[in-house]
């Protein structure tokens, strides 16, 4: 599990960078030059709306990899301890709120990919 | 007599290029995962930027916008650059050495300085 993990994270990173790449090439590197009907059109159509999708779930799987790696190194008793004793003890106190700003983050941006995005747009 | 480290200081300990390069591939990827992604999102993939003539609105497009577009900017080309590298340290051969490590992370922060500032002479 732990090696599927790791060829996982290169693998999304690589979907994502791919995305990015084509979207900046495109353009996000000068947005206001095109047209907002061109850009419109093009990120609503049904192949971009996929690709959106796959860049999206991509992203939350690659960095909730990222995360937990930062979670598991800082948010320690131990990290923490270093740095005085009294906040390693509340070290599961930050995981849980480092976890909570990150479900935050995952169910807005969810809610609003769906219907903003996917069937509003 | 062995001598046991009973106080770390993790201000007197210097840190190699190679692991300034490696915090900062994580504090990009908490400002990806935090301002980017939220940024693209919210701003471009849903109608917030646009106008009711369908075309874009310059009033929106303001400083603290343009200020999350750079930091968006900056954050994503040095985790592409620093993960290209890491990638390129997993796959190949190349970067196992102290002194490829160190070059690699040097040219890491020199193509993201160079990128950037073309990246935000588009923003400004």
């Amino acid at each position: 599990m732990g090696t599927f993990l790791w060829y996982f994270q290169r693998f999304t990173a690589l979907i994502i960078l791919a995305y990015v790449l084509f979207v900046t090439l495109s353009y996000m590197v000068k947005p206001w030059g095109a047209d907002y009907n061109i850009w419109h059109t093009d990120i609503t159509s049904l192949p971009m709306k996929i690709f959106t999708t796959i860049f999206f779930i991509s992203s939350i799987v690659h960095g909730i990899q990222g995360l937990k790696d930062i979670e598991d190194d800082y948010f320690t008793k131990r990290t923490l301890g270093f740095i005085s004793e009294t906040l390693g003890s509340y070290a599961l106190v930050f995981r849980i709120i480092f976890r909570f700003f990150i479900a935050l983050v995952v169910i807005v941006l969810t809610y609003i990919l769906v219907f903003k995005y996917l069937l509003g747009g | 007599m062995t001598r046991r480290p009973t106080f770390i200081n993790l201000f007197l300990i210097k840190l190699p290029i190679a692991a300034i390069s490696s915090i900062s591939h994580r504090l990009s990827g908490i400002a990806i995962f935090f301002i980017a992604l939220p940024t693209f999102i919210l701003l471009f993939l849903t109608d917030y930027m646009a106008t009711n003539q369908g075309e874009w609105d310059l009033d929106k497009y303001n400083f603290e916008v343009k200020l999350l577009i750079s930091v968006s900017l900056i954050a994503l080309t040095y985790h592409t650059l620093a993960g290209l590298r890491h990638m390129l340290i997993d796959f190949s051969s190349y970067g196992h050495e102290l002194d490829q490590a160190r070059f690699s992370a040097i040219i890491t922060f020199v193509l993201t300085f160079i990128i950037s500032i073309f990246l935000l002479m588009e923003v400004w």
